[in-house]
């Protein structure tokens, strides 16, 4: 049985093949037997009607268009619906007898989760169950909060394991991008906390030394390469993650050489990781183009332009004319646009002669 | 019994039941007797707060919650026994806190150069005692006999004096990485409570606070439901007189249990 994003993908697959067969046809290329063309045809609608009968698809572009729309209308929703569940309880759980407020704490998640489940065997878009599940978790990131301010819990990092494990558990159920995020983040700062205690720090301080995001980096960076993708999914979503997991921190030592665990001068501190940012921009620009994964290459030109533009404005702003700094970014602009299409067409040689 | 099969809200379900009761039973452990410590507080040693900050009225939980109002100790206070001040890295070393080396001298204050390094502590809150008397003394220039007895100087007093009337008595005076050595310091349950903080450790920059900062990991006090209807009235009771009887638990983390206009006993 295919995912919604893998039966998408099988559609559009055949739409591209009904049209190019159809241009091939017309120019007289190739023309397929009455029999060939029926059987072609019969297996199609086949397999159409099993992925339908599932998942609710796009079969032309005006749907596409309309899916767009569902999907941020729905993203909007479910924030607001989240945020206003959180602020709901914010102002009433208190005024609450303890134990009707410990129930209704505990009972939200449970029945939003379930809610979620339920929808889903019904509504074949996930569009809904997807908003649910984002409620949901907000009702459970409340849910210990709740706790913790009824009965004055000091707080714990040990929260952020629960609320990544939820948020997994809800993006895996419902195909949903947005709670992979919330995952990431809150796997992210969790093993940025730990690192940032084996120094004997307090977690909570995490943020001061960037440095404590690399640990949790690598894992990202490492998990698709370890389990097996196909099976459980996101995977560029998890490189993207890891990239920027990396490079943020990197950027901000780049600049502020004083957070750094490093006892160096902080000036060498900064040009060490301006060199570091620029080398591993690059290493994933090189390693996305040469795996074909288009996500990763431009999360790795993103940050390699932020580099060169922060490192152009260290240099030139205070010292050149505003309207020759201005003239070199643009210049360096369109030298990158050069760069980026010769690489796309010795990529595009290399796919054609292995052809 | 394959348990990967079973339907994702299985597993929902268990995740909740399973954080809850280790919140639930934590909060149980920390409640368990005896308590840690046990302060008799006033109206001017806790901030009274509401849930949603800086929300407007409508927004704003109608139930104040309320947070321990904590002051440092001078930075030259030396705690009983103590041959250093309690904020000097010879001080905190011998408390068992691996803070690093200090800039010798800034206008006779220890600084310690390019740290921003935060420690998990205990530190010990001490109730109108010790630390008062001698920031009262600094300030009044008047010594007094007791922790609570008036200023015994006739007429005009300095602001700082006349805010110090009205300040929270609740102070900061040491620091240290043992609960239990902290403990046998100060052995008096009634007016110390040893609890979880963070310590940062000042750095050149933080000129306008040598002393660094400490947090308390759990400021706020637990309110349980039969306070709940009495608290908002006490609390408008003019100058702060309202007596709130404080425990701190296994985990040492605050609960009121008891509420009173007339003074506690």
């Amino acid at each position: 049985m295919l995912g919604p994003i893998e039966a998408q993908q099988r559609m559009d697959r055949i739409r591209a093949f009904e049209a190019e067969r159809d241009a091939l046809r017309d120019a007289g290329v190739l023309s397929l037997t009455d029999e060939q063309a029926a059987s072609v045809q019969r297996y199609h609608s086949g397999l159409r009607a099993e992925l339908t009968a599932v998942h609710e698809l796009d079969t032309d572009a005006a749907e596409r268009r309309l899916s767009l729309g569902l999907r941020v209308a729905s993203l909007i929703g479910a924030l607001s619906m989240a945020a206003s569940l959180y602020l709901l309880l914010e102002r009433y759980l208190d005024e609450l007898p303890r134990g009707l407020a410990v129930s209704l704490l505990v009972l939200l998640p449970i029945a939003t989760a379930l809610g979620t489940w339920m929808l889903q065997r019904y509504e074949r878009s996930g569009y809904i169950a997807r908003l649910v599940a984002l409620v949901s978790f907000a009702a459970f990131v409340y849910d210990l909060n709740g706790l913790a301010s009824l009965y004055g819990i000091t707080p714990s990092d040990r929260a952020l394991l629960a609320y990544g494990g939820y948020a997994t558990l809800l993006a895996y159920a419902t195909r949903s991008t947005l709670l992979v995020a919330a995952s990431v983040l809150a796997f992210d700062c969790y093993i940025a906390m730990r690192a940032g205690t084996l120094g004997g720090g307090y977690w909570l301080y995490f943020g001061e030394h960037p440095e404590n995001f690399f640990p949790a980096a690598i894992a990202l960076l490492a998990l698709p390469e370890i389990v097996d993708v196909r099976t459980f999914g996101f995977s560029n979503h998890y490189r993207v993650w890891g990239i920027m997991t990396l490079l943020l921190p990197i950027l901000v030592l780049a600049n502020v050489g004083e957070l750094s665990y490093l006892s160096a001068a902080p000036h060498a501190i900064e040009v060490g990781y301006q060199i570091a940012g620029f080398g591993l921009s690059a290493l994933a620009i090189w390693a996305g183009a040469r795996r074909d994964q288009m996500p990763v290459v431009n999360t790795g030109v993103t940050f390699f332009v932020i580099f060169l533009y922060t490192k152009f404005y260290d240099w030139w702003w205070a010292t050149l004319p505003k309207y020759l700094f201005f003239l070199i970014i643009g210049l360096t602009a369109v030298l990158v646009v050069g760069v980026l299409r010769a690489a796309r067409r010795r990529h595009t040689r290399v796919v054609g002669g292995g052809l | 019994m394959n348990v990967c099969r079973w339907p994702w809200p299985t597993w929902i379900v268990a995740l909740v039941l399973v954080t809850n009761a280790i919140a639930l039973g934590g909060a149980w452990w920390n409640r368990m007797a005896p308590a840690e410590a046990t302060l008799v507080l006033t109206g001017r040693d806790v901030e009274v707060m509401n849930a949603i900050r800086d929300a407007a009225p409508i927004d704003a939980s109608r139930r104040p919650q309320l947070q321990l109002s904590i002051r440092y100790a001078n930075a030259q206070y030396r705690p009983p026994g103590s041959p250093s001040a309690w904020f000097s890295a010879a001080h905190l070393r011998a408390n068992g806190l691996e803070v690093p080396s200090p800039t010798p001298s800034h206008g006779g204050q220890e600084v310690w150069h390019r740290s921003h390094q935060t420690l998990l502590v205990y530190v010990v809150l001490e109730h109108d005692g010790l630390a008062y008397q001698d920031e009262y003394h600094r300030q009044c220039e008047t010594p007094i006999a007791g922790p609570t007895k008036p200023p015994a100087a006739e007429g005009r007093v300095s602001p700082r004096c006349e805010q110090l009337r009205e300040d929270s008595r609740l102070y900061v005076m040491d620091v240290g990485a043992n609960r239990q050595q902290l403990r046998d310091q100060y052995p008096d349950r009634t007016r110390y409570a040893v609890v979880h903080a963070s310590l940062r450790i000042p750095s050149q920059e933080d000129e306008w606070s040598p002393l660094g900062s400490v947090h308390l990991l759990q400021p706020m006090i637990a309110i349980d439901d039969q306070w709940r209807s009495s608290l908002p009235e006490l609390l408008r009771q003019p100058g702060n007189t309202t007596h709130l009887r404080v425990a701190f638990g296994r985990s040492l983390e605050p609960w009121l249990i008891a509420l009173s206009a007339d003074p506690l006993r």
